[in-house]
């Protein structure tokens, strides 16, 4: 193995060819959700991003105020990044292994605010705790 | 026991967030937009746990090693729990009377509605001898299996397309799933072995939406809808027209296109530029080596791996393979071969009139 070592490899860098239509792309979706309130979302997963291109994204997109950290399923990172409207979305498996990668293009990300049932469901717990601590419990 | 995933995801707790992080994992990786993973995720929740039949024949048993390493765990979980995994050779416990018994059974309970999954080509030859398990004939066997079988997907190449023991002389005159029946769906999820989570993958798209949009190979469009090329990393570098001419000079150093080294990545259809594998690591080119073209009919007699394709357009005619055989002087056995292939050229013009191959996805990237 020692010997491989020895071997120089230095993979150059590949350009970056895919980024700028992805820009395209993302100022194509910023114009319609201003329009018409249509949300888009880019999945990173399905395309041949080199190095050079997320570094074009990152610094074009920039960083922005919002940096959040769900958790369901393994943790997931939802950032905005310095385009308002435009959220970086990084979902983990419980493994920490990166399920899907995906630009969002709304105003907030469909998975963030609470959702209906979910809120019932927790205010059904919160009258039950309330109801036990009346009744005497914990 | 037929507990739906809906179902799952309530008694563990989760949340919507947590269905919908599990309906934008899984449309990712079906090339999906998420509300279809919605209406997907609803219709496993309201199906029962369909029976799935796999059976083995000419094979080497890769198909199945790669399926049970499946990385997604979203994915594994639907595929083990929510298909009832009827019979196995490889993977149960019981062998013998006692395997053969269980397996009557499962078939017998949901006749006309299992899945049947079969791996490895189909010995014609020799009245089917080549392969015979329990006393049946291979041939024998599927064509009874099939009869209850909803639909058919054939795992690997050389059940889609006859891969290795189909390789010129065949000499145990091995034909695909394709060959041996005509009156069921079948669905082709072709590779040597292809990438677990595409078989993965698409039994849960059929479970959830019957058959898939397929390519006149009769693969699904999702997985199989564009070339390695098309979607590689190295693009770029072929573009420039910069490439590596052997496996240790600057351009292979360097990360240059393939393409010289004969990569059979631009006629070549499957997924491997995007979804990888060993848990998303790395795939052939990315490890420096050309694509072999394993999920193409005929990847063994195309003249060489390391010959540079002459022209990188469209698909390999299947007329070329027996012009090549027959000028390479490889005689033996070419007289059952060229039978074999010509009633199979048959079928496939056959087939490609029946079923009007649909476009491509041209924005697949977005969901």
């Amino acid at each position: 193995m020692k010997m491989l070592d020895t071997i120089p490899i230095r993979p150059a860098p590949s350009p970056a060819a895919n980024a700028p239509a992805l820009l395209r792309e993302i100022a194509a979706a910023l114009d319609a959700l201003l329009l018409s309130g249509r949300r888009h979302c880019i999945d990173l997963g399905s395309l041949p991003l080199s190095t050079a291109d997320r570094d074009l994204l990152r610094e074009a997109l920039g960083t922005g105020e919002i940096r959040m950290e769900l958790v369901a399923l393994g943790s997931s990172r939802i950032e905005e990044t310095g385009v308002p409207g435009v959220w970086w979305v990084r979902h983990s498996s419980e493994d920490g292994i990166l399920l899907t990668e995906s630009l969002e293009i709304c105003h907030v990300p469909e998975i963030v605010p609470a959702d209906t049932t979910d809120i019932a469901n927790g205010l059904q717990r919160l009258r039950q705790a309330l109801a036990l601590r009346e009744s005497g419990g914990h | 026991m037929d507990e739906t995933i809906l179902d799952a995801f309530r008694q563990n707790g989760l949340s919507r967030r947590a269905f919908l992080k599990f309906c934008a994992a899984t449309a990712s990786l079906l090339a999906l937009p998420p509300a279809a993973a919605a209406a997907m995720a609803e219709k496993l929740a309201s199906t029962p746990r369909p029976t799935v039949i796999y059976l083995s024949y000419q094979e080497c048993t890769g198909c199945l090693e790669s399926m049970t390493r499946s990385f997604s765990p979203t994915i594994e979980h639907l595929m083990f729990n929510s298909i009832s995994l009827a019979f196995n050779d490889t993977l149960q416990a019981a062998a013998g009377e006692a395997a053969e018994a269980a397996r009557k059974e499962a078939m017998r309970k949901a006749w006309g509605k299992y899945i049947l999954i079969v791996d490895g080509a189909v010995p014609m030859g020799a009245g089917g001898a080549y392969c015979v398990a329990a006393g049946q004939s291979a041939v024998d066997d599927l064509r009874h299996a099939a009869q209850g079988a909803a639909a058919i997907i054939a795992v690997g190449t050389c059940a889609a397309f006859g891969g290795v023991p189909y390789a010129a002389p065949n000499p145990t005159g091995a034909v695909p799933v394709s060959e041996v029946i005509r009156d069921r769906p079948i669905i082709n999820v072709s590779g040597c072995p292809p990438i677990p989570e595409v078989m993965t993958g698409v039994v849960v798209y059929y479970l959830s939406f019957g058959m898939p949009a397929l390519d006149r190979q009769g693969r699904p469009l999702t997985f199989y809808g564009n070339t390695i090329h098309d979607r590689c990393y190295r693009r770029p570098f072929y573009d420039e027209g910069r490439f590596a001419h052997t496996f240790d000079d600057e351009g292979a150093r360097n990360g240059w296109c393939l393409y010289e080294l004969g990569c059979k990545g631009p006629v070549t259809y499957n997924a491997c530029a995007t979804l990888k594998w060993n848990q998303g690591t790395s795939f052939p080119i990315q490890s420096g080596h050309g694509c072999l073209g394993c999920s193409e009919p005929d990847f063994w007699d195309k003249g060489g791996f390391y010959r540079p394709l002459p022209a990188a357009t469209g698909h390999w005619p299947r007329g070329e393979v027996l012009g090549g055989a027959a000028l390479g002087g490889t005689v033996v056995g070419v007289g059952a071969a060229a039978l074999a292939r010509s009633r199979q050229q048959a079928a496939a013009a056959k087939s490609a009139k029946e079923v009007s191959s649909p476009s491509p996805k041209e924005d697949s990237h977005e969901h």
